[in-house]
């Protein structure tokens, strides 16, 4: 089915259509959002509202760019609302629990996170890694994440994040530079 | 001097231990929870409390019972007023009671 067909198909509420964008696409879509929420089940529950977002708004859809390009951007916006709001929820847990005198370091403190995909003896430095992806701005992290993990060439960055080939070029340079400060940060403190 | 070097090393590897990486898959039978999800969220939306012809008619309830509220507290108060106006007007305020002696 190429994106034509697809497309059609969507708006025309054809099931077939939605189960073959579910199905081409979830791994795509879960892997993106992991890297961004980096919690599986938590990465599991922002595709599923990936895919409930693009069935309610294939009609705003113009074809402009291609369907892979507006689902990874539907994906990578979700997961940043999710990663935002979780974020939001722990700093208040925080604050509420530092009010009534718990102790909320161990309480609030993230968990490592693994990715399953990673090789085995890369684990370690990858979770080092993720750590400080999460501390780049949103936009590094998307273009970071996208290029590293999920594997898209610059010029699928620049489609789905409807930016210029040179912004791309320069959102990675700067993910990269911030990544090295903040990893010499980590090992010269090991 | 070595020591930054060993730490330049450990940098450059972490940056490249995503090289390499398989996707991460979402548990089996994605589409079936998925649709599951879909058909809660219409059954949700779709409930008969949910339609605007019961919206607005809950709406209009509300609203008349509220006019008629007002309008009995005041017209009972209104009610009060004239009692005592009529009580006044035949000097019935003296009135304490039957005397019993």
């Amino acid at each position: 089915m190429n994106d034509l067909e697809l497309l059609q198909g969507l708006q025309s509420r054809q099931a077939v259509a939605f189960r073959y964008l579910v199905e081409h696409y979830q791994t795509k879509v879960f892997n993106t959002v992991l890297a961004i929420v980096q919690h599986p089940e938590e990465a599991e529950d922002v595709a599923q509202e990936v895919f409930m977002e693009v069935y309610e708004s294939i009609d705003k859809f113009r074809g402009e760019s291609k369907v892979s390009s507006w689902v990874y951007r539907i994906a990578t916006t979700k997961a940043l609302e999710a990663y935002r709001k979780k974020k939001a929820q722990k700093r208040w847990g925080g604050f509420l629990s530092s009010l009534f005198g718990e102790n909320n370091e161990a309480m609030y403190e993230p968990i490592d996170f693994v990715h399953p995909g990673v090789e085995l003896e890369n684990k370690e430095r990858a979770s080092v890694l993720f750590k400080a992806i999460n501390q780049l701005s949103d936009n590094q992290k998307i273009a970071f994440t996208l290029h590293h993990v999920e594997g898209l060439s610059y010029q699928e960055v620049t489609e789905v994040m409807q930016v210029s080939l040179s912004s791309v070029e320069s959102l990675m340079f700067r993910a990269k530079t911030n990544l090295k400060s903040l990893l010499k940060t980590y090992y010269t403190s090991q | 001097m070595k020591k930054n070097y060993k730490i330049e090393e450990e940098i450059e590897r972490t940056l490249q231990s995503l090289e390499g990486i398989k996707p991460a898959e979402p548990t089996p039978f994605f589409y079936t929870r998925l649709q599951a999800r879909m058909e809660k969220k219409k059954e949700v939306k779709t409930g008969w409390h949910w339609r605007p012809a019961y919206a607005y008619a809950f709406l209009g309830v509300v609203i008349l019972l509220n006019v008629w509220t007002i309008y009995q507290v005041s017209h009972r108060s209104s009610n009060a007023e004239s009692g005592e106006q009529f009580a006044n007007d035949y000097g019935l305020n003296d009135f304490s009671g039957f005397d019993t002696n």
